[in-house]
């Protein structure tokens, strides 16, 4: 079974998204904050990460940037799901190696679901 | 943008702005001209009748010189204000919009996973977590739009702000009667206890009931499980002191210096999930400041807050 590790503050989008995935057969592992996140990275070994930008204790694109520095996670598909939208955070989420940067607000739960499938079909 | 005659009428244009006359560009660029007209002819006087002495000449051109770089400085001030003022609209739209999305998201996916396949054969409790996520997201962006409201009703003066004299003690035990439902739901007991023969005091009534409001609802939220909040008043060198005091999760140290600011919540808070939009103690800052009002709190992180505010008395 493919791991997800799904890194988000809001309770309602970690139970909606988590369940969507859930029921299309995959493990998901929540996290609620940056630390967490970033603590769960390295012990979980999971096959893709979905991150939230705006997120206590762990920004997330520097916890984007810890998980490319080490060799264990440098290769984890990460996909970057926030409402923030400013082309900055775009450009520097996709220097560091983000896979894709969705917008949660353009998507519906089923688009962020095949987008998912797709990435890890693709690993 | 079409041309209108009214764009001639500089008192208009900086009508439009908010800003005092004295700030507003177009109407320094308009003293600005008259002054290079009002000198011009002036020089043409002194010109002649001191046509032989040319110091007192160098001397006005370098009055004039300078009072109107003076005014020039001015100008290019004014300016930068408008363009910092245009800047805080769009930081503030731009935080706005990502404040909105947020509870609207939730609201979307929620509705969408309970029209999915999947959920179908789910069980009552996992259909009521789902109702549960869509009514706390609909309450969560109507806070958040009445919030935003009263910000820009304020900042537009467009409340109620006539000061008046009024027994604040009276509209203490209003509130409380009006949270007694809310209480009981939390299993709070609030002890008012104010000091005897009160002054009155001198503000707007509708303003301070606001203030009452989110500092009551904030004791309340963030009790977490606290028993008991206090409820003070008392008269002191001429003024009139509230203290509000609650047992619950308290601020942070770090976060205590942006309580008071636009969409700051306590990371604690965030993560409890106390449902908040981060203006309250911005709204209760702002009335304050507005009538002569101070506000000052103390806090410790697992141990509860204590809020306090003075407002001036009636004579």
């Amino acid at each position: 079974m493919k791991k997800i590790l799904f890194i988000e503050d809001e309770a309602a989008i970690q139970k909606t998204l988590g369940e969507s995935l859930r029921n299309k057969g995959y493990e998901v592992k929540s996290a609620m904050d940056g630390e967490i996140g970033l603590r769960l990275s390295k012990s979980e070994h999971p096959d893709l990460i979905l991150l939230d930008l705006n997120l206590p204790k762990l920004y997330g694109l520097d916890l984007l940037e810890d998980i490319r520095k080490d060799k264990e996670t440098e290769d984890i598909p990460v996909i970057i799901l926030t409402n923030l939208e400013n082309i900055g955070e775009v450009e520097k989420a996709l220097e560091l190696g983000a896979t894709t940067y969705l917008v949660k607000a353009n998507y519906g739960l089923e688009d962020v679901v095949a987008k998912v499938e797709k990435v890890i079909g693709d690993k | 943008m079409a041309f209108n005659l009214s764009q001639l009428n500089i008192f208009v244009q900086c009508r439009k702005y908010k800003i005092p006359l004295w700030q507003c560009p177009q109407f320094l660029f308009a003293v600005m001209g008259l002054f290079i007209m009002f000198t011009s002819i002036v020089f043409y006087a002194i010109g002649e009748r001191y046509i032989f002495d040319p110091r007192m000449v160098a001397l006005v051109v370098i009055l004039v010189a300078m009072t109107l770089l003076v005014i020039a400085f001015i100008i290019i001030h004014s300016f930068e204000n408008l363009a910092e003022a245009n800047r805080v609209k769009t930081e503030f739209v731009n935080i706005v919009s990502h404040q909105l999305r947020a509870p609207l998201t939730n609201l979307r996916w929620a509705t969408q996973f309970l029209l999915s396949k999947e959920f179908q054969d789910s069980d009552q409790t996992e259909k009521t977590e789902y109702s549960d996520i869509i009514r706390e997201n609909g309450n969560r962006m109507e806070g958040l739009i009445g919030d935003l409201l009263t910000i820009t009703r304020l900042e537009e003066g467009k409340l109620d702000s006539k000061k008046s004299a009024f027994a604040l003690e009276d509209l203490i035990e209003e509130i409380i009667k009006e949270y007694q439902p809310f209480l009981n739901a939390n299993n709070i007991k609030v002890e008012f206890s104010p000091d005897k023969n009160l002054p009155k005091a001198l503000a707007s009534y509708p303003l301070i009931r606001i203030v009452l409001e989110n500092l009551m609802g904030n004791a309340v939220n963030y009790s977490q499980g606290a028993k008991k909040i206090d409820i003070g008043l008392e008269s002191q060198k001429g003024r009139i002191i509230f203290t509000i005091k609650d047992r619950g999760m308290g601020i942070p140290k770090e976060d205590q210096k942006y309580i008071f600011e636009k969409f700051f919540r306590a990371k604690n808070a965030a993560r409890a999930e106390v449902i908040g939009t981060g203006l309250g103690l911005f709204i209760v800052k702002l009335i304050l400041d507005g009538m002569d009002g101070k506000i000052w709190f103390t806090s410790k992180e697992g141990r509860g807050s204590v809020f306090n505010f003075s407002l001036p008395i009636k004579n």
